[in-house]
């Protein structure tokens, strides 16, 4: 076969064509640089109405696009967010994701569990000015997985437990100790449940929503370990805990209390989230959810192993894994989560708790806090931080979702059918098991 | 068609096939992972998988375009000169790597094109079994199963999912086909490859034969070379004993018979021609013992043609007191050894035949040139000879001349002619 000797010319064609498309990407690329783009929805992330997104996201973009002259966050707006999850999985299967979006607590294992989100340890251990500890704990863990973290808390919820205060003073039931037991709960529940219109049928309960994982954050269980690859439900802690749900579900017969009990001012305990506590019972808010009775909330009850705990579900802002801008999008996320001004708006506009402590502990804070409570008065605002400081993060592993339905119903089980709580929560066990195993 | 030929058409048959196969894979993963997105099941299918999909027009622009470079790769590594082939072949595999890394290790065939393409250029080393072994291990380390079990990587089936029942079947038959048929298209290649490895050592062992047989013929050729070179140089031995013992007796047999018609008349005149006579003599001794030596006129040895001619010609004639001539217009003469010897010869057997047989007393000798002939006429005014009778010397002279290619003519009918063209070899005349 003859063979022709590649040319000079050849080599010098190629070689220019390369260097045309080298310089034309890094053109493009510095165009890029100077956009950066934010992912959000509008409304509550805890399912309470909202109106007032726009003004934080619009101060916290202003803000930055000051401290970054010549930068412009782009986003696209009016995402509900009930479509936010679909449409942010979307644009990170096209690849055409934001390069800094938030993240809802229920999808953030399966972003992270997908790469989709950029590990942001470096960016934490490289900014001097960047200080981890000035989280709440729960709030930080939660964007860990694995050792690993993909978000940078925004604003967290912690559950605590919804009083009717009217049922109970009605009951002659005027103080409950800080540190109520499981005990002192119970014991309530039982002296308030009863038949009040005298027609047969219990309609006045002692409580309504009341799960496992209320009384296993209490008793100290420790049900998974921090990748979700192991369960372990056959702790002490455990059976007693669930031997406690049996106890206080066998208060009433068939007919449980639902929240719409409490909503008509019919159930005494309903645990429930900040954000519906912040919702529904200032005076300003247009909606006016407990009328008929007085609503106050506190600590959830503890078992005798456990402590006056809450979990703490937050809302994070993540990088785009596949961003080109990841210094601006650190920055981004640092005027979200970081800037005591932007994180103070959280308690103007927004419906959870800052995730800064000092944000949450200032006094401006409380006082807008007291301001709006002293109408009705009576929380203690020493309340949220306490409960904020002791939290424990939610559960963030990819399959804590259909792990939670499988124990949600092998626990509903044993409370409705009454098996041994220590054989009930092995057959889990071995179910969970077997289910993370695959 | 030969095997080689058949070897090369299905190497283009894979090139082309493979691009289908990463045609398609790429542009169905992509049309799948766009629809995905915009189905509405795009949080259930981040659940399913353990790593974002490959964003679609990016998977579909890097492997097409490093497949086109590998293309391309492939025909510079066929149809150019290249000093460095490791270099071309680390870039075509770096290039197959990026297919296979684009399209999610869902495709790993393209190793065995690339193995195909190698295998030529590894023909004959001692390194030819290195492609196969190199090209098995690859393709092992690229199978899906294996990397995903390391690498988070999402299978086509998985993408296929998306689509119902028939649909996806029919999209996974498709690539299983492809896949299987790149295969067997690799396995006809191998075996056409050793096929053709194996006619060409046939063809090597063949040839092989057929040089020992050459060699056979040779030695054979060479024995009988050797008898007749003996035979050659017996008969040699007999032209050098005629051309100088002969030559000189004549020249002493011519002398001794002046010296002896002078005897009487005048001493003076004797003792001339018996010095004349005795340098014959002397002349002769050398001869022969030059002829034992090395047979080669010492005249020739020791001065070029033309003088060696002219000394001869000086020593005969005063020995016989026939006048002898030398017209030369063939300017310089200069030629091969044996050339030399045989214009050397023919000139003084010629005229010992003028003073031997024609009783001539003038001998004309002229030398002409025309191109690469060189043309010497030898003439005298003797007797003649109506009918010539080919003795010794002429049938010598007619060997040697036969031996380089020339030829003699010779005419008795006025006095004696001799006519002899010897070609002279071109370059030689430049020595």
């Amino acid at each position: 076969m003859k063979k022709k000797i590649i040319g000079k010319r050849f080599a010098a064609g190629v070689f220019l064509a390369a260097a045309l498309v080298a310089a034309t990407v890094s053109l493009y690329y510095f165009q890029h640089k100077r956009t950066i783009s934010l992912g959000f929805f509008t409304g509550s992330a805890w399912d309470v109405p909202d109106a007032y997104t726009y003004q934080l996201i619009d101060d916290a973009v202003e803000k930055f696009e000051a401290g970054h002259p010549g930068v412009k966050v782009e986003f696209v707006s009016g995402i509900p967010k009930d479509d936010y999850s679909e449409y942010i999985a979307s644009a990170l299967i096209k690849g055409n994701a934001p390069d800094v979006f938030f993240v809802l607590p229920e999808d953030f294992s399966t972003f992270a569990g997908t790469d989709a989100l950029m590990k942001l340890d470096g960016f934490i251990d490289r900014d001097a000015d960047y200080d981890k500890s000035r989280y709440y704990n729960a709030s930080f863990e939660f964007g860990n997985i694995s050792g690993s973290q993909y978000g940078i808390p925004f604003e967290s919820v912690p559950s605590m437990m919804f009083v009717n205060k009217t049922l109970l003073k009605n009951e002659g039931i005027n103080e409950i100790p800080k540190d109520w037991t499981w005990e002192d709960f119970y014991e309530i529940c039982d002296r308030v449940t009863k038949d009040i219109d005298g027609n047969g049928i219990e309609d006045q309960f002692g409580v309504c929503d009341y799960t496992w994982q209320h009384a296993f954050i209490t008793n100290g269980v420790e049900a998974f370990d921090a990748n979700g690859m192991r369960c372990s439900l056959l702790g002490e802690n455990a059976v007693e805990a669930v031997d406690f749900l049996k106890k206080i579900n066998g208060l009433t017969k068939a007919n449980a209390a639902t929240a719409d009990d409490f909503d008509k001012g019919n159930v005494a305990f309903m645990p429930a989230l900040l954000s519906d506590y912040r919702t529904y019972k200032p005076y300003p808010w247009n909606i006016k959810k407990y009328t008929n009775f007085e609503l106050d909330c506190i600590t959830l009850p503890r078992g005798e192993k456990g402590d006056n705990k809450s979990t703490m579900s937050t809302l994070l802002l993540a990088m785009n894994s596949r961003t080109d801008n990841e210094g601006l999008a650190w920055e981004l996320i640092k005027t979200f989560c970081y800037d005591i001004e932007i994180q103070s708006e959280i308690y103007t506009y927004k419906e959870g708790a800052s995730v800064l402590k000092t944000v949450t502990d200032s006094m401006t804070t409380m006082l807008s806090i007291n301001q709006v409570l002293s109408e009705e008065g009576g929380m203690d605002i020493n309340l949220i931080t306490s409960i904020m400081d002791h939290a424990e993060p939610d559960y963030n592993f990819k399959d804590i979702t259909p792990v939670r339905e499988m124990i949600d119903a092998g626990i509903d089980d044993i409370v409705k059918n009454g098996t041994d709580s220590k054989i009930g929560l092995q057959m889990i066990e071995k179910r969970v098991r077997s289910f993370l195993e695959e | 068609m030969d095997t080689s030929a058949l070897k090369n058409s299905v190497l283009s048959f894979m090139k082309s096939f493979n691009f289908i196969t990463v045609l398609y894979i790429s542009v169905v993963s992509a049309v799948t992972i766009i629809k995905i997105g915009n189905s509405g099941g795009a949080v259930m299918f981040l659940k399913k998988v353990n790593t974002l999909p490959p964003v679609p027009e990016k998977m579909l622009f890097i492997s097409l375009s490093f497949f086109c470079v590998l293309m391309a790769l492939m025909y510079m590594h066929d149809n150019y000169e290249i000093k460095h082939q490791w270099y071309i072949i680390v870039m075509e595999f770096i290039c197959t790597v990026f297919v296979i890394v684009a399209l999610q290790v869902n495709y790993n065939g393209i190793v065995l094109l690339f193995v195909a393409h190698i295998m030529k250029y590894f023909e004959g080393s001692s390194k030819k079994l290195l492609p196969l072994i190199l090209g098995s291990t690859f393709f092992l380390i690229f199978d899906f199963n294996a990397c995903s079990n390391i690498f988070k990587i999402t299978s086509f089936e998985t993408y296929t999912e998306y689509y119902i029942g028939t649909v996806a079947t029919i999209l996974i038959l498709i690539k299983n086909l492809f896949t299987t048929l790149n295969i067997i298209f690799f396995i006809v290649y191998t075996i056409l490859h050793l096929r053709e490895q194996m006619v060409e050592k046939d063809e090597i062992n063949s040839l092989n034969e057929r040089l020992q047989a050459a060699n056979r013929e040779l030695e054979k050729y060479a024995a009988e070379s050797e008898k007749l070179a003996q035979t050659r140089e017996r008969n040699r031995l007999a032209r050098e004993i005629h051309d100088t013992l002969g030559h000189t007796l004549t020249g002493i047999i011519a002398g001794i018979d002046a010296a002896s018609a002078v005897a009487d008349v005048s001493p003076e005149m004797l003792k001339k021609y018996l010095s004349l006579v005795s340098d014959v003599a002397r002349q002769g001794m050398t001869d022969v013992r030059r002829s034992v030596n090395e047979l080669r006129p010492d005249a020739l040895e020791q001065r070029d043609l033309l003088s060696a001619i002219d000394k001869m010609i000086s020593q005969m004639g005063a020995a016989s007191k026939v006048k002898i001539t030398l017209d030369n217009s063939a300017g310089r003469l200069s030629f091969g050894e044996d050339e030399e010897e045989v214009i050397y010869r023919i000139i003084q057997e010629s005229i010992t035949n003028s003073i031997r047989h024609g009783k001539a007393d003038t001998v004309k000798i002229r030398l002409t040139r025309e191109y690469n002939i060189v043309t010497i006429t030898i003439k005298d005014n003797g007797v003649g000879a109506p009918d010539i009778e080919l003795g010794f010397g002429l049938t010598h002279m007619k060997e040697r001349l036969d031996m380089l290619g020339g030829k003699i003519q010779v005419d008795g009918s006025d006095g004696f002619c001799v006519v002899a063209e010897i070609p002279i070899r071109w370059g030689a005349e430049n020595d």
